[in-house]
Order: C-alpha cells, then sequence, then structure tokens
C-alpha cells in the first residue's frame, strides 16, 4: 500500500504518459470525443502508440468544405481519395457514416462510398449532396440494414427510389432540404419503411400537385412526426403548405412548425400523443374564415388527452374568429402538464389563455413567449383578480427575450412579481451590450424594489 | 444473493493510503468490479483499494452516490427531464478538475468498471484536446518524448491523411 501510495504521489511529476498506456478501447473512446474524423485522423503522429488508433473509430464525418486551406492538389481528388481511404481501409463495423460534400461528385461516386459503408454494416447514415446537373432525380439504393437515415439535398436534388425499394430496418428518417415529384412519394415511405418510428421532413418540396391535395401520412411505428419550415420556399410548393391528415396509432409527438393551415388539418387514431407543437406561420394580413375556427376547434378537442402543448397567436386568432369562447375551446384537457404560448398582448389573447388555463386541472408549468410585433397594442389588463389568479398560479419562470429596459416590460416585470407566488426564477436577456451597461442597474433597483409574492425567487441579468 | 432488498447494507471501501470509506451498497454497485464482488459473495467487510488513493477515492464516491441516486434510464421510458438535466450539470461540474486527477479517476474507474465515469473522463479528456494542434496534445496527454514518431513516420502519416493536414 506505502509503494504505491508513493507512486502515486510521484507519477505526474515525472512525467509518465498514464493515458498512452491506458488500453485501446479507452483511447477510442476519447478520439469519439472529437467532433471531426479529420481531427481523430490528425492524432495519428501523436507518437507510436497514437498512428492507427483512429482506424478503430465506428463513426466517420467527412466534410468537404473542411479542407486545407493551401492544397497543392484540387480540393476534389485529396478529399476524393480521403473517403475512400477512410473507408476502405478498415474491416470494422461502423455505426455512424455522415457525408457532406456540396456537388462535387457524380451519385454514382457517392452510392460507391456508401455502398463500402453497408458492406461495413453501417447503421446510420447522414448524407447531404446534391447533382451538378439540374434535371437527374437522385435515387436511392436499397439500405437493407440501415436504421437511419438523414439526406440533405441543399433544395437543389430531387429524391425518387423505385418502385419496388424498401427500407425494412429503417427506423429513423429525416428529409431536408429537397424536391420529390408529388405527394405519393411521401405518402409511400409508410408502406417501404414498416419499421419508421420517427420522421422529419424539413422543407421538403413538391413538383406536382393539385391546389387541394391532402398529405396524409400513416404509419403504423410513428412515434415522432415533424413537418418543419425554416427556410423561405422560392422554389415551388413545400409540404408545408399542403392539407394533412395524420392517422398514427403510436405516435408520442407531433410537432408542425410554420405550416400554413389550411381548412383541413386532420389528426385520427392518435391516441397515444403526449406532446404537441402546432406554430402554425403568423400572417398577419390575413382573414381567418369561421371554416379554418371549426378545424382548430377539432383540432385542439381531437388532442385534448396531451400532457405538452404549445401554440401560438395563429391558433388564437382561429379560436377568437370563432367567436364564441365557450364552445371553441374543450371542455377540459385533463392531462395537461405543459402549456406553452407565443403571443402578443393584444387584448383578446388574455382572455383565450385564461380560458386554456382554466381547463387545465393539473397545470405544472406555464411558459409565456410574448412577441412584440402586433398592428396594434392594446395591454393586457391585469388589475382583475380573477385573471391575475388564474394567470399566475403556475408561473415559475419568466425570460424577458431581447429585453431594452422599456417602461411597460418592467410594469410586466413588477408585476408579475408582486403576485406570481409559485415564481422560482426571472431572467432578463437584454437586447445589446449598451442597453444591458446603461438601464441593467436602474432595472435592477426597480425589480428589487417589488414585495414578491414568492419568497424563493432570484433574478439573472444577461446580455 | 444480495438483491437490492439491502438497500440500507453498507460497504467500506479502503483506500491505498488506508482512509476508509463506509457507503451504502447501492452507491457501491455502481461499480460493475464490485457489484461482481458481492454478487460472487468475495467480498469482505473491508474491500482494498490499493491503486487507487484517497482523493480519487473520494471524488468516485461523490459521483457514484449521485448517479445511484438518480433515476435509471432503462427504468423508466419518460424519465422526469428535470433529473436528466441535473445530472448533466452535476456531470460538468464533476469534470473540472486538472488533468492529473481526471488520469487518476479514468484509471480507477476502468479498474472499478465504472461505465458512466469512464465515458465522463474520456468526453473530458476529448474536450481538452478538441481544437489544439499535436504538440500542444502531447503536452497536455504527457506523451512519452521517446515514443514520438519519426520524421520520415511522420512525413508518411501526414502524406498518407493529407486530407486532414494543412
Amino acid at each position: 500500500m506505502n509503494n504505491s501510495q508513493r507512486a502515486n504521489a510521484s507519477k505526474h511529476e515525472n512525467g509518465v504518459d498514464f493515458i498512452s498506456n491506458m488500453p485501446g478501447p479507452i483511447l477510442q473512446l476519447i478520439l469519439q470525443g472529437l467532433p471531426t474524423t479529420e481531427e481523430v485522423v490528425r492524432t495519428s503522429i501523436l507518437s507510436r502508440r497514437w498512428r492507427y488508433l483512429w482506424t478503430y473509430i465506428p463513426s466517420i464525418d467527412l466534410d468537404v468544405s473542411r479542407g486545407p486551406k493551401n492544397a497543392k492538389q484540387p480540393q476534389e481528388e485529396i478529399f476524393k481519395d480521403f473517403v475512400s481511404w477512410v473507408l476502405e481501409n478498415k474491416t470494422l463495423g461502423l455505426d455512424s457514416f455522415r457525408l457532406s460534400c456540396l456537388n462535387y461528385y457524380m451519385p454514382e461516386t457517392i452510392w460507391q462510398w456508401v455502398d463500402a459503408a453497408v458492406v461495413r454494416k453501417v447503421k446510420r447514415l447522414d448524407l447531404a449532396f446534391f447533382t451538378r446537373l439540374a434535371g437527374p432525380d437522385i435515387t436511392l439504393p436499397h439500405f437493407d440494414s440501415l436504421e437511419s437515415l438523414r439526406l440533405d439535398f441543399y433544395q437543389r436534388s430531387y429524391l425518387a427510389y423505385p418502385d419496388d425499394t424498401s427500407f425494412p430496418a429503417l427506423r429513423f428518417l429525416e428529409l431536408n432540404n429537397l424536391f420529390v415529384e408529388n405527394l405519393d412519394v411521401v405518402e409511400r415511405l409508410s408502406k417501404m419503411c414498416p419499421l419508421l418510428e420517427e420522421l422529419s421532413l424539413i422543407d421538403c418540396f413538391i413538383r406536382c400537385f393539385r391546389f387541394y391535395d391532402t398529405l396524409c401520412i400513416s404509419c403504423p411505428k410513428l412515434k415522432t412526426l415533424r413537418i418543419h419550415k425554416q427556410t423561405c420556399d422560392s422554389y415551388g410548393r413545400g409540404i408545408s403548405h399542403f392539407c394533412i391528415k395524420v392517422s398514427c396509432p403510436e405516435l408520442l409527438l407531433l410537432e408542425l412548425v410554420s405550416l400554413e393551415v389550411k381548412d383541413h388539418l386532420i389528426l385520427l387514431n392518435v391516441d397515444c400523443l403526449k406532446k404537441v407543437l402546432i406554430l402554425p406561420q403568423f400572417i398577419l394580413q390575413k382573414k381567418v374564415s369561421s371554416q379554418l375556427g371549426d378545424t382548430i376547434w377539432e383540432l385542439v378537442a381531437g388532442i385534448s388527452h396531451v400532457e405538452s402543448l404549445s401554440l401560438n397567436l395563429f391558433i388564437f386568432r382561429c379560436i377568437d374568429a370563432v367567436g364564441d369562447l365557450i364552445r371553441t375551446l374543450p371542455a377540459s384537457l385533463p392531462n395537461l402538464k405543459k402549456l406553452e404560448i407565443t403571443t402578443t398582448t393584444d387584448g383578446f389573447t388574455l382572455n383565450i389563455i385564461i380560458g386554456i388555463i382554466r381547463c387545465c386541472p393539473i397545470l405544472e408549468s406555464l411558459h409565456l413567449i410574448i412577441e412584440e410585433e402586433s398592428s396594434k397594442p392594446e395591454y393586457w389588463e391585469l388589475d382583475e383578480v380573477e385573471s391575475r389568479e388564474i394567470l399566475t398560479r403556475h408561473l415559475k419562470r419568466v425570460e424577458f427575450c431581447e429585453f431594452d429596459g422599456e417602461k411597460h416590460k418592467l410594469v410586466m416585470a413588477r408585476w408579475l412579481l408582486k403576485y406570481a407566488n409559485a415564481l422560482e426564477e426571472m431572467v432578463f436577456n437584454w437586447c445589446n451590450e449598451v442597453m444591458y451597461l446603461e438601464k441593467s442597474t436602474e432595472t435592477m433597483n426597480q425589480v428589487s424594489k417589488v414585495n414578491k409574492a414568492s419568497s424563493t425567487v432570484s433574478h439573472v441579468d444577461a446580455f | 444473493m444480495s438483491t437490492s432488498s439491502s438497500s440500507s447494507k453498507k460497504i467500506v471501501l479502503k483506500s491505498a493510503d488506508n482512509e476508509t470509506f463506509e457507503i451504502d451498497e447501492i452507491v457501491a454497485l455502481e461499480s460493475q468490479a464490485i457489484k461482481n464482488m458481492i454478487e460472487d459473495e468475495c467480498a469482505d467487510n473491508v474491500i482494498p483499494l490499493g491503486n487507487i488513493d484517497s482523493k480519487t477515492l473520494s471524488k468516485i464516491i461523490e459521483y457514484c452516490k449521485k448517479h445511484a441516486e438518480s433515476p435509471k434510464k432503462d427504468d423508466n421510458a419518460d424519465i422526469d427531464e428535470k433529473a436528466v438535466e441535473d445530472l448533466k450539470s452535476f456531470d460538468a461540474e464533476f469534470a473540472k478538475v486538472d488533468m492529473p486527477l481526471i488520469q487518476d479517476i479514468l484509471m480507477a474507474a476502468n479498474f472499478l468498471n465504472i461505465d458512466n465515469l469512464i465515458g465522463l473522463m474520456c468526453r473530458t479528456i476529448a474536450d481538452r484536446i478538441k481544437g489544439k494542434t499535436p504538440e500542444e496534445i502531447r503536452k497536455i496527454l504527457n506523451i512519452n518524448k521517446n515514443d514520438l514518431l519519426s520524421p520520415e513516420q511522420e512525413a508518411k502519416a501526414r502524406e498518407e491523411n493529407s486530407w486532414a493536414f494543412d
């Protein structure tokens, strides 16, 4: 014991290379913590011990935009050699292969690499590329053992697959920035991927469509469905513009972000749903029809069993358009624990928020995101005792984004501190450093003077 | 056989410098090596750990305590997000120690077979060598000068992997 104690005390001073003496699998774990394959490969010159360790790493992440800056040969050639070398040099099984290579190579070259990864039994594949010429579709080969696939075509190429394609083991699929011929290409996915659990369609566009086409998503095993629009669709009609019908008996999470809600947004057979985000694109000028109001009413009624719900101002305007609040809101949201609302402080919104909270018997947290852009700002009338109590009962955390110390925001902050007795934290995220330096002290003074309803509340002040 | 029914049972660990630590069995079970010893009934009342000093051992016990208290991932599919966050921030704080101690913890965790802790230490080391030049990494890891590649070998490695080198 004493020997080892002495050894222990002096080992670091003697400069013994303890890490390199660790077993191979430990060193490989360290290498797996490095962000890119390039960085992993650079460890090959550390010492003799590290020379070939990188070849045992079960994941490959290569990106043509990360190459050397002053290369003697053209980038394309060095990268091509390198990808082949990294893939074909080993016999070991591969967990994941991520390749990002713009339009530098023909699809045939990329499928050759993918084949090499498939030979190494790759489970997760993440490909970002597009074709050099406009026109030819990128046709997916068969991936029998693949469990996870992510494709990103930079909004340039079309995705296609032969009729008999199937991905029998695929559980996660994410399609980004790509075009497909028609909605059928998307709908066929459910037959092609019988085990699909997670489907994300992000900025996907359709070439041929009729105006009132409906996208039907019906997958027996699906647990997560995301349809997002992140960029402007200047190239055609995005999936987010169609009527949508979802029928997935095992679905737990549904996210519909920035889609243009049509008169038909239908959820059938979604009894397992726990978490729902419906944040439609907010078009300020557009008048909301009462039919759309009815669609939203049916939608909210159909998901009244969820535990977590995020809604935005657009939904509120639809509810408002129906006119009859009692009829529009579901009788009860019996399981709802978390409610997130993105809204303005227009007068009508307060009634709806209070109306929703009233039907949530077990609400645990309320997340209010208040946007300023509003055609005519009327401020919430907060002096009514009942509204005040309903609104503040569950409020645990308040965050002011892009805070500028403006008076009406300070009034809101002071009001919340005064009445929110469950409040744990209030965060001010300042919009810039100048504002922060100028007004932070004054704000903190104002805030600290308030007689607080909650004894445990703390402030965070940051920019 | 020892099972979870004996959650209040105590285990004593003895460090290389003869300090003893009495801990709940459930905490000790975070170590697969100790778990095996207990299951094979070859653990005495006191388990001597002749290659782990008390400073390292107390850090390891701190880690095991926290992780033994937290709900396990495979127990329940939808565990509390807050518990996960809490454990994450504990891990982040825990890893804020100097390299010699990280090495000691890693070696001890490897000996005691505590998978999560091995992973945490490896990620921590990776974070510290991330974005560094080979020369800087050699210094951080204390790589033995006698083990360096010859200039010819290094040139060959750079040539083979020219994409990865500037």
